[in-house]
């Protein structure tokens, strides 16, 4: 016993030694003193490696847990100087700033600069390239954009257009069909996880496959062929380009929307539904009186914000129209993409972007009085 | 005598009336037959609607395994009858797809590895600390909610210009590692964790980072797993922002290199080719919906759950 304490003594000593040396190495800035240092603290090295060696079994043992122990007493050491110098940083200001730090800055630099570089640089003739050489027109960009544009129109027309031709179709639809899946046997698990299918799957994966399907030789006009009819070139033609694209999007869209409402289906009580049924109210009539009424707090709320989302709609125009024949597709999102990436008219986007921020800031505030009004 | 004149004395039913009920029990025989056979017409239907979404991604995986000549033809069946593998090896090395897709591993990843640093405090903070400033930074947040990407583009691709954070990664990352959404989702998960906890753990005067790290966050870990998987789904699906902010391909991803393959100089795109493209951009998310359609379900639904 006592030669194993002896050993940790010895140990402690010659760690404490070379700790020492290595606190003189640090501290010293003379060149032939740290050399001279340094020869030092290998020696003191190499004494506790020889001293380690000569150790067998029990001792061995024992030298290996002081050795644990002085390590675990530094890591302590450490971590209370890192705790005494946090405290001092947090007691001066708040830690919830360095957290919040990368938000804040993600909020200025995506958000209020934009915004405000938008609104300015809405006024002048803008050349990014230099930005010093861009000259101030007043209001000639609206001007042009607003007055002489008639692209401009049109893509604000359709933007409208698209969002009421998407939210009315998937409005539709996704009511009938979430009344008719929401139940929970396995083949209605089975549709619901078909039917959900295509929202998962990027929008460009889902356009391409469209463009084929929408050919004028495609699948689609195929089908009608065998009843008969002779379907339009779909996506060529300026009368159903905006229709098409629409279509496509209600189609990806179903499945999400589907599941969104049979989730709110079967939260809503089930003791209104006996007393109905008790009442002998038929199927249609339920649907009709109790859930629609029930769910309309849901619905709605879903329902704009997807209307608001489509202003937004790029990806899908991009891929299967650009714009379509004649601009006759053509939104406000890829306007601004086109007049600012494609044309380089940059004040043009700008007060395309300013139309495109008014128009979505309107529908949410909208919205969201509407809301406030409910609760 | 004839049993006829006795029935009316005792209790058993008369002819008359046996007849009549089994004429109600076949009724209600035949009403229960018909019944089972709407039902399986319903299941049949329903299927049938079912298909109509699956039935499209199918075609296309026939569609990329077809000889050029045979994909023109936009044929409707689905059975290939000599598979085309090389049309996947001209996509994955003639067509640079293999770039594509790395591209586009390390852009999730990266997105995915880093967002968690920079979302979790500040959804941390939004949830639970006060501090000066927060009405207005969240008001802030919801703007640029409000504005949408599609509108600010530009000044941003200018300060990205000016920043050299074109055609960076970091620059094509930034956003991402702040989403609105993921804060929004991690708040609403902080804020549902019963206050008692919190006062607990200040009781015990922990810091805000322990309470953070080894309290809240291993009680939210589903919605964790919830968030990664939506994360993951939206980051390998993205393409306007990648489209926008990148000049070069060398830091295209996916999504904006199949937009490529469809756009020829002349004639035709090669279908089978641009098929074989969106079939490899499909198939890691299809996979994994094979594997956990439920999960994924109720990852991508549970959405709704925010409000403005």
């Amino acid at each position: 016993m006592q030669s194993l304490r002896d050993i940790g003594s010895r140990y402690n000593d010659l760690q404490d030694a070379a700790d020492e040396l290595k606190a003189a190495l640090r501290k010293c800035k003379n060149k032939q003193e740290r050399g001279h240092l340094r020869q030092k603290l290998t020696d003191k090295k190499q004494e506790l490696r020889r001293f380690k060696a000569s150790l067998a079994g029990q001792e061995l043992q024992a030298y290996k847990d002081y050795h644990m122990i002085r390590r675990e007493i530094k890591r302590c050491e450490m971590l209370k100087r890192f705790d005494k110098t946090g405290s001092k940083v947090f007691r001066v200001i708040n830690p919830v700033y360095i957290y919040m730090f990368p938000a804040a800055f993600h909020s200025v630099f995506f958000t209020l600069m934009p915004f405000i570089f938008m609104i300015v640089g809405a006024f002048f003739k803008l050349d990014l390239v230099d930005i010093k050489s861009s000259k101030f027109v007043k209001l000639w960009n609206f001007y042009m954009v607003l007055v002489r544009d008639d692209e401009f129109w049109r893509a604000f027309g359709n933007t409208f257009l698209f969002a009421v031709l998407t939210v009315f179709l998937l409005m539709v639809v996704t009511v009938l069909m979430s009344s008719w899946l929401s139940k929970n046997t396995k083949i209605h698990n089975i549709a619901q996880t078909m039917i959900f299918t295509p929202h998962i799957s990027s929008m460009v994966a889902v356009g391409i496959l469209w463009v084929l399907m929408l050919d004028p030789q495609g699948i689609i006009n195929q089908i009608l062929a065998f009843f008969g009819i002779k379907g339009p070139n779909w996506l060529m033609d300026s009368r159903t380009s905006l229709f098409s694209v629409a279509l496509v999007t209600v189609w990806k869209s179903i499945g999400y929307y589907c599941l969104i409402i049979i989730a709110g289906l079967q939260s809503l009580p089930k003791d209104v539904y006996e007393a109905a049924k008790l009442d002998k109210a038929g199927k249609w009539t339920i649907l009709r009186k109790i859930t629609l009424p029930l769910l309309t707090p849901t619905l709605s709320f879903v329902f704009i914000m997807k209307f608001i989302n489509s202003f937004k709609s790029f990806a899908a125009i991009d891929v299967m129209t650009q714009g379509g024949p004649q601009g006759s597709s053509m939104v406000l999102g890829y306007w601004i993409y086109n007049a600012g990436r494609v044309k380089f008219n940059y004040g043009f986007a700008m007060v395309g972007s300013i139309v495109l921020t008014i128009m979505v800031a309107a529908c949410t505030a909208l919205a969201n009085k509407g809301f406030k009004k409910e609760d | 005598m004839e049993d006829k004149t006795f029935t009316h004395l005792t209790k058993a039913y008369s002819p008359k009336e046996i007849k009549d009920k089994e004429h109600f029990l076949l009724w209600v025989r035949i009403k229960r037959r018909l019944l089972y056979c709407l039902k399986i017409v319903n299941y049949l239907v329903l299927i049938a609607v079912g298909l109509m979404f699956v039935y499209p991604f199918t075609w296309m995986a026939s569609m990329s395994l077809r000889p050029l000549v045979d994909a023109l033809s936009f044929d409707p069946g689905i059975w290939v009858a000599d598979p085309q593998w090389n049309n996947y090896l001209y996509a994955w090395n003639q067509a640079r797809i293999s770039h594509y897709v790395g591209n586009s591993v390390k852009y999730s990843i990266l997105v995915m590895g880093l967002q968690y640093f920079t979302l979790i405090p500040a959804a941390f903070g939004f949830a639970t600390m006060k501090f000066k400033g927060k009405k207005l930074l969240w008001g802030s947040k919801l703007l640029g909610m409000m504005l949408p990407a599609e509108a600010t583009f530009i000044p941003v691709y200018y300060f990205y210009s000016k920043m050299g954070l074109v055609d960076n990664w970091f620059g094509l990352i930034m956003p991402s590692l702040v989403a609105m959404f993921g804060i929004f989702m991690f708040k609403n998960a902080f804020e549902a964790i019963p206050g008692e906890v919190l006062e607990a753990a200040r009781m015990d005067k922990a810091k805000n980072r322990t309470i953070m790290l080894k309290i809240m966050v291993p009680m939210i870990a589903p919605v964790l797993i919830t968030h990664l998987i939506t994360s993951f789904i939206s980051n390998w699906n993205e393409y306007y922002w990648v489209l926008v902010m990148t000049n070069r391909e060398s830091l295209r991803t996916l999504p904006v290199a199949l937009r490529g393959l469809l756009q020829v100089d002349e004639g035709v795109p090669q279908w089978n080719v641009a098929m074989a493209g969106t079939m490899i951009q499909l198939a890691p998310i299809l996979l994994m919906y094979i594997f956990a359609s439920g999960k994924i379900k109720t990852a991508m639904v549970g959405d709704r759950k925010i409000k403005i």
